[in-house]
């Protein structure tokens, strides 16, 4: 038997889409905020061609790990739009959760690579090399914080085929970091 | 055995009990309430706006004068009061504006992300607030305190960050908010314009963020902040970045010429792109070195300002011509802030022309803020401050009776419109004369006494509106006693009480068949 009365009507889904846009906009935000960072890094290493990284090395295993990690995380989160699409909870939820894994990954690479690199923020290059990769860190980290967030609304039924919005905005941000990610792989690491 | 065994009591919910009475407190600071944040923003704003309008005066004075304050205090207001004036006052309260409006004007009962609006304003009262505190105790950009100069640096990140969230929650109302049959294409003009404002400034104000998180990092001395680090962000008060303020006072005044002749806006799918247009121009994130500033495609925007204002203007006027027109401070304030915008734009061609001819046209001198100089980009800031200001005080005596119980004044509105239009342009105009006429000290002495003048004029209409917001506001003005509200508008934030309800309409309005629904009713009633 039903604790609800008859007479209360019933709740108003959410507008379809809202949290898709709003992640749309955000997103542009937060790539526009990256390709800024990435431009001054690549303006002020232009200006000290003759100093930059030569105290320094940066291996370019961790940074291709990261890359395959992300990768696979796009994989396994467009799974997970999939699943919630065609109703399958159980998938979704696997999947949802093999992404916040290459999420964490992703972090745990990321300070083994600081380490790595040994770079410190006296150097010249220290404060561009860091405010470029530390936002990628934390924006990868706010995704991380996003999918589990939209996981455990899944797992309190919110999300279905009827309204998949919460775990599609959670895909999309995904998807942006991975290319902005692209950007710094190919800005930083690579072209160094 | 399982905890679960034993079947608890069944709670009885009764839908019809009331619930206790909120506080004034709880009300305001526990409120995810479009209009109750919308209020926030306006209020706090007006305030401030005055305030940071006469630290600009100071600042205008102690540069003409040259001896009004010892040369730290001097430097301290010339940097600080731009940022305040922008992210303190112009900024927000057209977004408290739309906050408020937007809603109402696509037919939404609630702005898009409640919580989170709540949020874009508690963290922008404290941005301004830390900002305040740290200007005053010898901190923020100039301050010889390090600390309290990277609380007030941080201070600035807060204040972006927390608008940018109010922004993307008014740009996802317009998008997905909308009743049925209202297509992008119908959306009432203040709210288009602010799809494409929150869309540069989505794109513009990152840019900026990006300039102080680097700064931060660096661990910079309070010289080098006040130095390399403002000079890094100096930008945003330049041409074409500067111009995005003023994108939301377009739409302002294409709703308000509507609605005070009763009449439908022409051509409105034009105006719309005349809108979008004037946003593309507007973004000014690629534009942050001073070589960027000497392209053609820089010379080529500043010339093109002037077009969609002018388009936009005279859709208006248009719109006027053909309608029985009742004056209001709202018209005239809409009116001075698209004159204050030709002006600004006029100004952008200037310099446009006068880096096109390889600066021979003139003997034009930009001036800086980071070097606080007087200028022609100086003024050109001042004046869209202006635009903004004005713009805003238009929307707010325009919508008043929307906002407020039987609305704002109307007296009040018609008064403060012509001050604003006064003050608006001698703040800028003053600045501006000096950037292309390069007067000898005398001349820069009597022009920066006249844009400090302007500069306080615009502050006291900032005042006057405050006092009449929260004067209306506590007062509640009864509309019985109010004086001839005139026409009402044709879009829906006036099929609603005054001021709306709880969820804003009795019933979901719609489906629209136009972009002025309330018109067609009234057509429909007379045929």
């Amino acid at each position: 038997m039903s604790i609800i009365p008859a007479s209360v009507p019933a709740p108003v889904l959410p507008r379809r889409r809202q949290l898709l846009f709003g992640t749309m906009f955000v997103s542009a935000a937060v790539a526009m905020f990256e390709f800024s960072l990435v431009a001054s890094y690549l303006a002020e290493r232009a200006g000290k061609r003759n100093v930059w990284l030569t105290e320094n090395s940066i291996p370019l295993t961790q940074p291709n790990m990261q890359f395959a990690a992300l990768i696979l995380g796009s994989i396994f989160v467009q799974w997970a739009v999939w699943a919630i699409a065609r109703n399958e909870r159980g998938q979704a939820y696997l999947a949802l959760g093999c992404t916040a894994v290459m999420a964490a990954a992703f972090l745990n690479q990321t300070t083994f690579l600081w380490q790595r690199v040994g770079m410190t923020m006296a150097q010249a290059e220290g404060p561009f090399f860091y405010a470029v990769t530390g936002a990628n860190f934390a924006f990868i980290a706010l995704a991380l914080g996003f999918i589990l967030l939209m996981a455990f609304r899944a797992l309190g039924g919110q999300y279905s085929a009827r309204l998949p919005d919460g775990i599609s905005a959670a895909a999309l941000f995904w998807h942006v970091n991975v290319a902005l990610y692209a950007v710094v792989w190919l800005a930083v690491y690579i072209m160094k | 055995m399982a905890l679960t065994e034993t079947r608890p009591e069944q709670a009885v919910i009764d839908p019809t009990a009331e619930r206790p009475p909120q506080t004034a407190i709880e009300r305001v600071l526990g409120s995810g309430d479009h209009k109750t944040i919308g209020r926030g923003f306006i209020g706090a704003s007006l305030l401030f706006l005055a305030v940071d309008l006469v630290v600009a005066a100071l600042s205008n004075l102690d540069t003409a004068t040259g001896d009004l304050f010892d040369a730290g205090l001097a430097v301290r207001f010339g940097l600080n009061h731009p940022l305040s004036l922008l992210f303190g006052g112009a900024l927000p309260l057209l977004l408290g504006l739309a906050i408020y409006v937007v809603p109402l004007q696509v037919g939404s009962p609630t702005v898009a992300f409640p919580r989170a609006a709540a949020m874009s304003l508690w963290g922008w009262l404290f941005g301004v607030v830390l900002f305040s505190v740290a200007f005053a105790a010898d901190g923020a950009y100039g301050g010889s305190d390090l600390d309290l100069a990277r609380l007030g640096h941080v201070s600035v990140g807060l204040m972006v960050v927390a608008l940018l969230v109010g922004t993307m929650c008014v740009m996802v109302t317009v998008v997905s908010h909308r009743v049925a049959g209202m297509t992008l294409s119908r959306v009432p003009f203040f709210a288009y314009s602010m799809l494409v404002a929150g869309t540069v400034w989505m794109l513009t104000l990152p840019a900026l963020l990006a300039n102080l998180t680097i700064w931060h990092i660096r661990h910079p001395g309070a010289a080098d902040l006040a130095g390399e680090g403002y000079a890094s962000f100096g930008w945003i008060f330049h041409q074409p970045a500067s111009f995005m303020i003023a994108i939301p006072v377009l739409g302002i005044l294409a709703d308000v010429a509507s609605a005070a002749s009763g009449s439908r806006q022409g051509m409105y799918g034009s105006i719309q792109a005349m809108i979008g247009f004037f946003g593309l121009l507007s973004f000014g994130a690629w534009a942050q070195v001073e070589a960027s500033r000497e392209t053609l495609v820089w010379a080529i925007s500043g010339v093109l300002f002037a077009v969609p204002v002018l388009a936009v203007l005279g859709g208006s006027v248009d719109t006027l011509r053909r309608g029985k027109v009742a004056v209001s401070g709202g018209l005239i304030a809409a009116f001075a802030s698209a004159m204050l915008l030709l002006l600004a734009s006029l100004s952008a061609a200037v310099a446009a022309l006068n880096t096109a001819t390889s600066t021979s046209l003139f003997a034009l001198d930009a001036g800086s803020f980071a070097e606080t100089t007087p200028g022609l980009s100086v003024g050109q800031f001042y004046l869209l401050i202006a635009v903004a200001a004005t713009g805003g005080l238009a929307g707010l005596f325009h919508w008043g009776d929307r906002i407020v119980a039987g609305g704002l004044p109307l007296g009040a509105g018609k008064a403060i419109a012509p001050i604003a239009l006064l003050g608006g342009g001698l703040f800028g105009i003053g600045q501006v004369v000096i950037g292309i006429a390069g007067p000898d000290e005398s001349g820069v002495k009597l022009l920066g006494t006249v844009s400090a003048v302007g500069a306080v004029l615009l502050g006291l209409a900032a005042l006057v509106a405050f006092a009449a917001f929260v004067g209306a506001r506590l007062g509640g003005r009864d509309a019985a006693e109010d004086d001839d509200p005139g026409e009402l508008g044709g879009t829906l934030e006036w099929a609603t009480a005054s001021p709306p309800p709880a969820g804003n309409f009795e019933t979901i309005p719609g489906p629209v068949e136009s972009a002025y629904p309330l018109f067609d009713e009234r057509e429909k009633g007379a045929r």
